[in-house]
């Protein structure tokens, strides 16, 4: 099996593609938190798939993309994101709900120039955007970057597409969808509770003298470690400004 | 769809404001406009007055402020779950409601409406209120329509949030208002002024927007400044009233 000379064994990777989908499962249950689910759909990209970086964006009721989940806090990763989500392909791949890939972002640049342009500052030479759909609807799209130029071997899109699959559902949360002011509610209750996490962010990086991404990441860990939903962890930041606990684990 | 549409949306709203600014005061004016720039007959708004509950703040006419009364004596309706839930409440049809709020819909049933969408004022947890919006019998709010109502939504959260200094809305909204007000910074920034001043996050956030409106900058370079730790906030709110002198930046 070709997999661009990753050494892992066949059987390793679909052991962890098993675990993924059993770990994306487990939050679907109770105790769903829709941003925790797309961090992991991102953190699973990373480990079975050959890339540098992923962001997942989802729509809102204006049609403006948003980052929901991303490997990197790192600024430019985020802005870089924010620049295709303007105009570049995972815009295209959410509008359109079609896979859209580009092999060499240093040659194909004519298309989306101002993200070709961000792009190679940042290193990255080839991008995959997936769509996140549903039957007709348009929920975002799941993006992933690679410093080197070539395609993703379908295997691998395939996955990712698995994986975007999932992910679509599990932020929809609903098992029949009859109306699209339904799937709405759920794009918005995601959107709102983005905006708390980053709140909670702010307050931790100033308390703790961190940066975001580290911020992040005490929220994170302290909502697996005391069993909360991340989105309630921050919203109990937020509201209440009561840090110790997660600076005291 | 797209963030050119909303900008327009947000647009016509401040040309609205301005057209209306002679003839109603404070919030008044801000339901004027939105029955002015949407496809709406009218319009209300309830605030979310911390341990309090809500109260109706202003409406576009008479029935609009029965309806919001109503909502707030009863404890229910589709502004209330709006705010509870943190998300829009679509009535395409005030007659169908549904089985939901039972006493709300007996008290509206006869007032000869169209639709009701209830709209959240909120950033993350900073939770203002809502506005409702009520459209003719017949005359549903299209997709679009329903997008432009929500980037207003932001922006009257905004305005609201900003009359807090002094508890007025300013008289007419100048071009300052046309910007984005909800990025991800602004965000991170309120919670780090939270926990620079120990404030709760509302107060954070007008300190910000304040400050930004105050020296004439947009929100979004200011936060830009306090998540790269170039501009940190102070206790002393007077000392914002002049620019603030931090390490130079460049």
């Amino acid at each position: 099996m070709d997999n661009d000379g990753r050494d892992s064994h066949p059987r390793d990777d679909y052991g962890r593609l098993a675990q993924a989908f059993v770990g994306l499962a487990d939050t679907l249950v109770d105790g769903y938190d829709v941003i925790e689910l797309a961090q992991q759909l991102i953190d699973n990209s990373m480990v079975l798939l050959p890339i540098a970086a992923a962001g997942i964006l989802i729509g809102d009721m204006q049609g403006d993309l948003h980052v929901l989940a991303s490997s990197s806090e790192n600024t430019r990763l985020l802005e870089l994101l924010q620049v295709e989500a303007d105009l570049g392909p995972c815009l295209l791949a959410y509008r359109s709900g079609e896979q859209v890939a580009v092999d060499d972002l240093r040659v194909d640049s004519q298309r989306w120039p101002e993200f070709a342009k961000r792009a190679e500052e940042y290193n990255y030479r080839s991008v995959c955007a997936l769509p996140l759909r549903l039957r007709e609807e348009r929920v975002g799209a799941l993006n992933l970057f690679r410093n080197e130029p070539g395609s993703l071997v379908p295997a691998d899109i395939a996955v990712g597409q698995a994986l975007a699959d999932v992910a679509t559902v599990g932020i929809l949360h609903q098992r029949i969808l009859t109306r699209a002011d339904v799937i709405n509610e759920q794009l918005q209750i995601a959107l709102n509770t983005r905006v708390v996490i980053e709140q909670a962010k702010g307050v931790l990086a100033e308390r703790g003298d961190v940066d975001m991404e580290q911020a992040f990441t005490l929220l994170r860990s302290h909502a697996r470690r005391t069993h909360q939903r991340l989105s309630d962890v921050a919203q109990a930041v937020v509201e209440h400004g009561d840090t110790t606990a997660i600076f005291g684990d | 769809m797209n963030s050119d549409g909303s900008i327009d949306a947000r647009a016509r709203f401040l040309a609205a404001v301005d057209t209306i600014a002679d003839h109603q005061d404070g919030a008044g004016r801000l339901c004027a406009a939105c029955v002015l720039a949407l496809p709406v007959q009218r319009a209300g708004i309830v605030l979310n007055v911390s341990g309090i509950g809500l109260e109706v703040l202003a409406a576009s006419d008479q029935v609009a402020e029965r309806i919001e009364w109503t909502q707030v004596t009863l404890g229910e309706g589709p502004a209330v779950e709006s705010i509870a839930r943190g998300l829009p409440i679509s009535v395409p049809d005030l007659k169908q409601t549904h089985g939901r709020w039972p006493m709300f819909f007996s008290e509206v049933a006869t007032a000869g409406l169209g639709g009701m969408y209830a709209l959240p004022l909120q950033i993350g947890a900073i939770k203002v209120g809502a506005l409702d919006l009520y459209s003719a019998a017949g005359a549903p709010l299209g997709a679009t329509d329903f997008a432009d109502a929500i980037a207003i939504s932001e922006l009257v959260t905004a305005v609201l949030l900003n009359g807090d200094r002094d508890g007025r809305i300013p008289g007419s909204l100048g071009p300052w208002w046309n910007q984005p007000l909800s990025t991800r910074e602004v965000h991170q920034a309120t919670g780090m002024v939270m926990a620079q001043l120990g404030v709760d996050a509302r107060t954070a956030y007008v300190r910000l927007q304040a400050f930004a409106f105050g020296n004439s900058r947009l929100l979004r370079d200011l936060a830009s400044d306090v998540v790269n730790r170039r501009k940190r906030f102070h206790q002393d709110p007077e000392g914002d009233l002049t620019p603030e002198q931090e390490a130079p930046t460049w």
